[in-house]
């Protein structure tokens, strides 16, 4: 059965683009086939991150407008198998679509894709609107900072009051050592205020901007710990349950693999 | 402003036809598009009982529209009005070949519906040559596959359903210039050949029927030629394009943009049926003034 998730967090640059990228990849990695829809229209990014940005022909807005048909926009990413993206318009603003097209449009990509993943564009007006239109159900994306977290419950009681189930939570940009000196805020007080399941923490790391800036997202690093992070976080989404948080394992290890991963060897040939 | 009758504001752009099934719509050439479009849509706006699943004939005259525009026109009419475009009746070739091979519109002669419509300055006369039949040939199914186009040995790629190859006839004569940089997101869009004085951002848009010359950088998407004309050339004094469009063909630069020390001013044109970059010597691609479209 096939479901649509929208990445949403309210805030804007707490990790929504990354994470719909991320995400996506790790569940084609795992055999899904998958639709990656960018939602912001105007400022579109998921293209930029995904490193698909020189291949788009078509956008969701000729889509939607009847200038092509589907399958003509969707790019195939050609690193791993059933990735497909749906650019967004850069020309074009959030008002070129309506929250019908967008349903209409998600409920075409759910004849055939098993997950499509819709990346909101930050703010709670129409590219909101639009984005939750197809959704099945949410993925908040926060960061520990009281200004994410105070917008991540405004946009969780937006999604009550647009009758999705529960959200699931993902925390990014956590540092365990500042939480265990008492410099950020845990994952425990974080849960206290948002009240919603948790389903994953991205530890932060400066691999995660080497990553957007070549449009090679960590999922596809073996050695990355974000991109295990991610990987995680899209089993747990197929239903696994017992999964250990990444972030809160405590691996002496983990700055040297960094480290070790700055050699960045094997992932260029798959540039294209 | 006291509220205008239905059809006192609107009627210098618009005019709406006696006969209700199918309805005239004759769309004045002296407005611009866009205030046409809204005035129409106030027009039919304001009794939308009566024009609720009626036909229409829509007659831009002598407008030379994008061709998208006119089926985004033709959709909002549909979505918004209940009412549906069923034949056209427009003097540039492009357009009625367009209407009726991708929109399925019936193109009507002049006279047909002539009587239905309130006096206006006629058209200039086109003259009307005849069309050799075109194979139709549907797109391919999948998306297209943009290809590594090299320095060297570029790859073309076919775009699916670009409008139709046009004589580059009207194009050559007119030029656009552009005294500013365009920035991610903005679109400059001519029928005829454009110059940018000033950079391309990536996220830019330059589609131009003609060709472009960039006095400055290029590093988002150009797109020359864009009726078709294989003829037409993009010139730039640095040349870095996300994706270079000419004519129907479609190709990327081989190396990611920034990368390498600048290469001076490179013209993108097609040769043998693919796009190829080369140096630019003060010298136009010699065999593009006679080549032919097929």
């Amino acid at each position: 059965m096939s479901e649509c998730i929208v990445i949403t967090s309210g805030k804007g640059g707490v990790g929504k683009t990354t994470a719909t990228a991320n995400v996506g990849l790790a569940l084609a990695m795992s055999g899904q086939r998958v639709a990656v829809l960018d939602a912001d229209i105007g400022l579109r990014n998921l293209d930029v991150i995904l490193g698909l940005e020189n291949r788009i022909v078509y956008d969701l807005v000729h889509v939607v407008e009847g200038e092509c048909r589907l399958k003509q926009a969707l790019i195939k990413d050609k690193r791993v198998e059933g990735l497909h993206l749906l650019p967004a318009a850069q020309t074009r603003d959030k008002n070129a679509v309506t929250p019908d097209q967008m349903r209409r449009l998600v409920a075409q990509l759910k004849e055939t894709f098993d997950y499509v993943l819709v990346d909101c564009p930050a703010g709670i007006e129409q590219g909101f609107r639009n984005s939750v239109a197809g959704a099945d159900r949410a993925l908040i994306v926060t960061t520990p900072e009281v200004s994410a977290i105070r917008d991540a419950d405004r946009i969780i009681g937006l999604v009550e009051a647009a009758e999705l189930p529960e959200p699931h939570l993902v925390i990014n940009r956590y540092r365990s050592n500042m939480v265990r000196s008492g410099d950020m805020l845990s994952r425990e007080d974080i849960l206290e205020i948002l009240a919603i399941p948790l389903v994953g923490i991205v530890p932060e790391s400066e691999e995660i901007i080497i990553h957007a800036n070549r449009g090679q997202p960590a999922v596809l690093d073996p050695e990355s710990k974000v991109g295990e992070a991610y990987r995680r976080i899209a089993r747990r989404l197929q239903g696994e349950k017992d999964i250990p948080f990444v972030a809160l394992e405590t691996s002496p290890g983990f700055w040297t693999s960094v480290k070790r991963w700055m050699g960045f060897g094997a992932a260029r040939e798959v540039a294209s | 402003m006291p509220a205008a009758p239905p059809d006192s504001g609107p009627s210098r752009s618009v005019h709406l036809g006696d006969c209700l099934d199918p309805l005239a719509i004759h769309l004045s050439c002296e407005a611009s598009w866009e205030s046409a479009r809204s005035d129409l849509a106030v027009l039919l706006g304001s009794d939308p009982v009566r024009f609720q699943g009626i036909r229409a004939h829509l007659d831009i005259g002598d407008r030379d529209i994008d061709l998208f525009e006119l089926r985004r026109l033709a959709h909002a009419l549909e979505a918004d009005h209940g009412v549906l475009v069923v034949a056209l009746r427009c003097s540039p070739r492009s357009v009625r070949r367009y209407a009726e091979r991708e929109l399925k519109l019936k193109v009507l002669a002049e006279e047909e519906t002539a009587s239905q419509i309130p006096a206006i300055e006629p058209p200039p006369a086109v003259p009307e040559t005849p069309q050799p039949p075109v194979p139709e040939t549907p797109p391919p199914e999948e998306a297209p596959e943009v290809v590594e186009a090299s320095r060297v040995e570029p790859e073309p790629v076919e775009a699916p359903s670009l409008p139709e190859p046009e004589e580059p006839d009207t194009a050559a004569s007119r030029v656009q210039v552009v005294h500013r940089t365009l920035r991610s997101g903005s679109s400059v869009r001519f029928n005829g050949d454009v110059v940018v004085f000033g950079d391309v951002h990536a996220g830019a848009q330059v589609t131009a029927n003609g060709s472009v010359v960039i006095l400055g950088s290029l590093l988002g998407l150009a797109h020359a030629g864009a009726r078709g004309d294989d003829a037409a050339f993009v010139l730039a004094l640095d040349l870095e394009p996300t994706q270079i469009r000419i004519g129907t063909r479609i190709a990327i630069p081989p190396q990611a943009p920034g990368g390498g020390p600048p290469r001076g001013a490179e013209i993108a044109f097609v040769r043998e049926d693919r796009i190829v970059i080369e140096p630019y010597r003060g010298r136009l691609p010699s065999s593009s003034a006679q080549r032919s479209v097929e």
